[in-house]
């Protein structure tokens, strides 16, 4: 299904040059029908690492198991993507008493199975119109 | 402990390689029967009785235990790994019936609808594993199977309890407390205390600080206290010994470290003792770490005090070759042996100062029971012995052994026949043990009840079926 942005639509618009494109990121296996899936794009290691300035932070709404969201007019670049699942709304990944995440999470490319990837491993090459999956783990 | 350190951990329970399956360069021993694993529950089916069984052990035995090996063309190749079948043996008058049912985890469930293995085991690799959430993600729930306020549980040892329908055996949920705890280990050997509560560990490993948790239930299933004790070292922890006054762990000398899978992360380390944790019943506070000799044990007898002293019982190993060699061998269905068999030794601890006494038994006993009625009671145990089976250490033997003397009595089935775990049933005299076993060359399951203090004379009753069971690990009996 489709899901709208939450964010202004002026603020997806990023970019009216020619060499812009649509990413678009289907996110699956959210195993709880309930909450936001809540992800950030990023467009420098650095703020991938350092975990602020990200170029979007945007928040959806789940309806199902799975969505689709597309940011239009992404300036040609390498972009790398972080969301976890807020399936119970209070605006944090929830982690138990050992610190382990208990909400769902995901990477672009699927990355970091042995721990979170870096911006290399999560990043994606923007130059034309592309869609990827986000599988929640 | 963050979540970077987190997810850095993981790496024990992910997998990394590829492994493929072990291709046959002639026919397998007949007990590799034991390791074919089914892909279908089991629905109920009438057994063959022969014999009668005693009134008092009319009721449902429980087991539980590793049963789906293979998804298509991927297979697991520790015994560890298989997904958990519940397996129910309804025991009435002149009749018994058997009924097996896979733990719907939520593993299960996704793989299931997937049609594939989506994540690695304990000791399995897969090349196209997908990345998982936390150690809850590959919970096969397929340990043991206990009673708690009218349910059962069946537990893994890496996350939560699975409740389970007694009658229909269908899965119920995560057993849960607070979200505090959400996900956190709930090991595979609870023990009930004399007042029907249930005590626990829960031992995580694979955190950036090992850590032990333990856990304090009310008979009603609620938790009473818990608590989160970092350890030294991150040393394998499978059971605990429960007395009046403490709950005693042994952090063994099976280390985690580096690894491709939780398995292969373990490491033995001779040079470095093992520690025994003594832990105050009221509180959980540590009382006293004892360090003994390297050891690796699986399964504890149970605990009791006398004056200052705790006694207890422990199968033990001189190294950990069941678990990084033999459980490989066995579910890869290879002739062995390639581990030694446990001996049972009784441990007498003082406390201040901590140190601890070893006595060997000589009696080569792994599933130790005893009457759970009376926990902390110096009693007789009664375990699976390998004497038959000298090719894969497998039992064949019910053994039955007074832990303050070594005085032993055993029946032996011979070549042929594997015993799974005997359990303590009261009755006249000195009770009965029922335990349930494997007829490896008739192609049979069953399950069969002996005189305790007459185990010689053999089964007084017994009831098998033309439908072979994997092989298990632990479960439990509860009366009509
Ligand atoms: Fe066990």
């Amino acid at each position: 299904m489709r899901n709208a942005l939450l964010g202004i639509s002026s603020l997806v618009m990023l970019a009216q040059s020619a060499a812009a494109a649509d990413l678009t990121i289907l996110v699956t296996n959210i195993t709880e029908p309930t909450g936001e899936v809540r992800w950030v794009l990023f467009d420098s290691a650095e703020h991938y690492k350092a975990d602020d300035s990200a170029l979007l932070a945007v928040r959806n709404r789940v309806d199902g198991d799975s969505m689709k969201v597309t940011v239009h007019d992404l300036p040609a670049g390498r972009y790398a993507i972080k969301l976890f699942h807020d399936a119970n709304n209070n605006g944090e990944l929830d982690s138990n008493m050992l610190g382990i995440p208990t909400e769902g999470y995901g990477f672009s490319n699927n990355a970091g199975r042995f721990g979170p990837p870096s911006f290399e491993d999560a990043a994606v090459t923007v130059d034309e119109d592309l869609q990827i999956e986000i599988r929640v783990r | 402990m963050n979540r970077r350190e987190f997810l850095q951990g993981l790496a024990a329970l992910v997998a990394a390689q590829s492994t493929s399956g072990y291709l046959w360069a002639e026919a397998p021993p007949p007990w590799t029967l034991g390791f074919e694993g089914v892909e279908e529950d089991l629905p109920p089916r009438a057994m063959r009785v022969r014999g009668e069984f005693p009134a008092q052990c009319r009721g449902s035995l429980y087991r539980n235990g590793p049963a789906l090996y293979a998804r298509g063309l991927q297979r697991y190749q520790h015994w560890f790994d298989p997904d958990g079948m519940v397996q129910a043996f309804r025991i009435a008058a002149g009749s018994v019936e058997h009924q097996g049912r896979f733990v719907r985890t939520h593993r299960f469930k996704q793989e299931e609808k997937a049609g594939r293995f989506l994540h690695g085991g304990a000791g399995t690799n897969f090349e196209d594993a997908l990345p998982v959430r936390n150690n809850e993600s590959t919970n096969v729930a397929n340990i043991n199977v206990q009673p708690l306020n009218g349910e059962l549980l069946a537990m893994w040892e890496a996350g939560s309890a699975y409740r389970i329908d007694p009658d229909s055996l269908e899965t119920l949920g995560t057993l849960e407390f607070d979200d505090s705890l959400r996900g956190v280990p709930f090991s595979a050997h609870p023990h009930f205390d004399e007042r029907g509560e249930l005590w626990n560990i829960g031992s995580v490993l694979f955190a950036h600080q090992p850590t032990l948790v333990l856990y304090h239930l009310g008979a009603d299933g609620r938790l009473q206290k818990s608590a989160a004790v970092p350890m030294d070292f991150p040393g394998y922890m499978h059971d605990f010994v429960l007395t009046p006054r403490y709950l005693i762990a042994l952090n063994s000398s099976a280390v985690l470290g580096a690894g491709d899978n939780f398995v292969d992360r373990l490491h033995w380390e001779p040079e470095r003792p093992s520690q025994l944790l003594v832990f105050d019943r009221n509180d959980f506070s540590l009382r006293a770490t004892i360090e003994v000799p390297a050891t690796f044990v699986f399964h504890f007898g149970n605990g009791w005090e006398e004056g200052d002293n705790i006694h207890f019982t422990a199968c033990a190993y001189r190294d950990m070759d069941i678990v990084s060699v033999g459980m490989f061998r066995l579910a890869q269905q290879q002739p062995g042996p390639y581990h030694d068999a446990s001996a049972l030794v009784h441990y007498t601890l003082s406390l201040s100062p901590g140190s601890a006494e070893t006595t060997s038994l000589g009696i080569d006993m792994e599933f130790p029971g005893y009457d759970t009625r009376r926990p902390f009671s110096a009693q007789m145990l009664s375990g699976a012995a390998g004497q038959g089976e000298a090719d894969s250490r497998l039992a064949s033997a019910v053994v039955r052994v007074d832990p303050r003397t070594g005085d032993s009595e055993r029946f032996d089935y011979g070549e042929g026949v594997v015993v799974e775990e005997p359990l303590f049933v009261p009755g006249p005299d000195e009770g009965y043990l029922l335990h349930s076993f494997l007829d490896y060359r008739q192609g049979r399951s069953g399950i069969a009840a002996l005189k305790a203090g007459r185990l010689a004379d053999g089964p007084v009753a017994s009831a098998d079926m033309e439908r072979v069971l994997p092989l298990g690990f632990h479960g439990c009996f509860l009366p009509a």
